[in-house]
């Protein structure tokens, strides 16, 4: 979905004809609004869930990072065999030395090794191959240069609602409480609709 | 801006407004359908809906695996690719199966690892779909799903919503584009979107009982209205 194709729908609800009228907006402010909004909904539910099979597995290797806008990771196989989830005092529980394990078939993986990015693996594989993992991701960036982003239609539609919501809070003399209130409450329809078939995020 | 239907600037908005509540209509209540098939490729079980190119991707609603057959003796025999039921479509020529396929959870998937025998689908997060068993040469699934419409472009577009719900449109237009106005402009306009939203609630309850008789695996969200500030 471009975002870019809603410009002139929202220059029209902020009273303007053309980029050049907003004031006192930009648009590089409109759309950090609409990234923000964005990325809130990113994190609340799982809206933007995403497969990699591409990270090697290198034998005796135990630790492996994830993508920069990895969330929490959902499923895990090494070579193709589902790994179980695991968290660090299970694996305390069950191995004191599971840091140090000898190389093996990957039997779990453990996601809160270190911060966000970084999943282990239990034991160390033998082999070379490849981690496969669903994760719950960031959604990217939304700017001016960069205004697709692979989402549901109705979804842009909510993110120029939350943008003229910001807009009209913005003191000054083109702010409209009441008009941010309702822009808001019709949001907040689209965010029932996206928790009922999407389900909740991590953060 | 003044309502002008001569003045292109209030058409053009005006079907801005339109547009975007056909959107939201067909998300709140998946009233609008479509069925299309997925070549899947041997050995990839998971599929990005929305970078494959269906743009108008919301949920889906029934899944089937359509499996070319060689012999159409054996289409014929009941049970196909670990499914629940074969539906053919004419049995006396039958070159395929089409298996109806339940849907599975990536927790479900984990669980049952190399032990599943029957091909479930799932879908996490607003675009991944998968599949809990590699698929085979030739298959496709024949999926159906919720989709968002068309955008109405010139003055003789019609909307893909049900001609009983185009009275609604008219009044999320007129409110969206009131609302833009605040003050008292804002208060008439948010009646109308009030309105529009009940009417979307009583469409997506009438798509519910339809959705549940006929099996599929999504059903409209259950609107809280008095949730809305």
């Amino acid at each position: 979905m471009n975002f870019a194709t809603l410009t002139p729908w929202m220059l029209e609800c902020l009273n303007c004809s053309n980029v050049s009228e907003l004031n006192p907006w930009t648009i590089g402010e409109l759309y950090n609004y609409a990234e923000e909004a964005l990325h809130d909904i990113g994190g609340r539910f799982l809206l933007l869930v995403t497969f990699d099979g591409t990270i090697l597995l290198v034998s005796g290797q135990s630790t492996y990072e994830l993508d920069g806008l990895h969330i929490a990771t959902i499923y895990a196989a090494a070579s193709g065999s589902t790994l179980r989830p695991s968290t660090v005092a299970e694996m305390e529980a069950l191995d004191p030395g599971w840091e140090e394990a000898a190389i093996g078939t990957p039997q779990r993986w453990v996601g809160n090794i270190s911060g966000l990015h970084y999943i282990a693996i239990y034991p160390p594989p033998q082999y070379a191959g490849y981690l496969q993992i669903v994760m719950h991701k960031h959604p990217p960036d939304l700017t001016p240069a960069a205004p697709s982003v692979a989402m549901p239609a109705a979804v842009g539609d909510y993110l120029l609602l939350r943008t003229l919501e910001r807009a009209r809070q913005r003191e000054g003399e083109m702010q409209m409480p009441d008009v941010a209130q309702a822009l808001g409450g019709l949001a907040d329809a689209y965010e029932q609709a996206m928790r009922a078939y999407y389900g909740k995020g991590a953060l | 801006m003044e309502a002008d239907p001569s003045n292109l600037a209030w058409q053009a908005a005006a079907t801005s407004a339109i547009n975007e509540g056909q959107r939201l209509f067909a998300f709140l209540t998946l009233t609008l359908e479509a069925t299309r098939p997925l070549d899947l490729t041997p050995g990839i079980t998971f599929y990005h809906m929305l970078d494959l190119g269906w743009d108008d991707w919301i949920v889906p609603l029934r899944v089937r695996l359509v499996t070319p057959q060689s012999d159409s003796t054996d289409a014929a025999l009941p049970g196909g690719v670990g499914g629940d039921a074969v539906v053919p479509d004419q049995p006396a020529v039958i070159d395929t199966l089409k298996t109806k396929l339940r849907p599975t959870t990536l927790n479900q998937m984990a669980a049952e690892d190399a032990a599943a025998e029957n091909m479930r689908y799932g879908v996490a997060g607003w675009d991944l779909f998968f599949l809990n068993l590699q698929p085979t040469a030739g298959q496709q699934a024949l999926i159906t799903y919720a989709r968002s419409p068309v955008d109405l472009v010139g003055d003789n577009a019609v909307p893909e919503i049900h001609d009983a719900d185009h009275e609604c449109l008219i009044d999320y237009g007129e409110g969206r584009l009131r609302m833009n106005q605040g003050g008292q402009e804002m208060t008439t306009g948010s009646a109308l979107i009030k309105g529009f939203l009940e009417d979307a609630k009583e469409r997506g309850e009438q798509v519910r009982v339809r959705s549940l008789a006929q099996g599929y695996d999504h059903q409209p969200a259950e609107l809280d209205l008095d949730q809305l500030t």
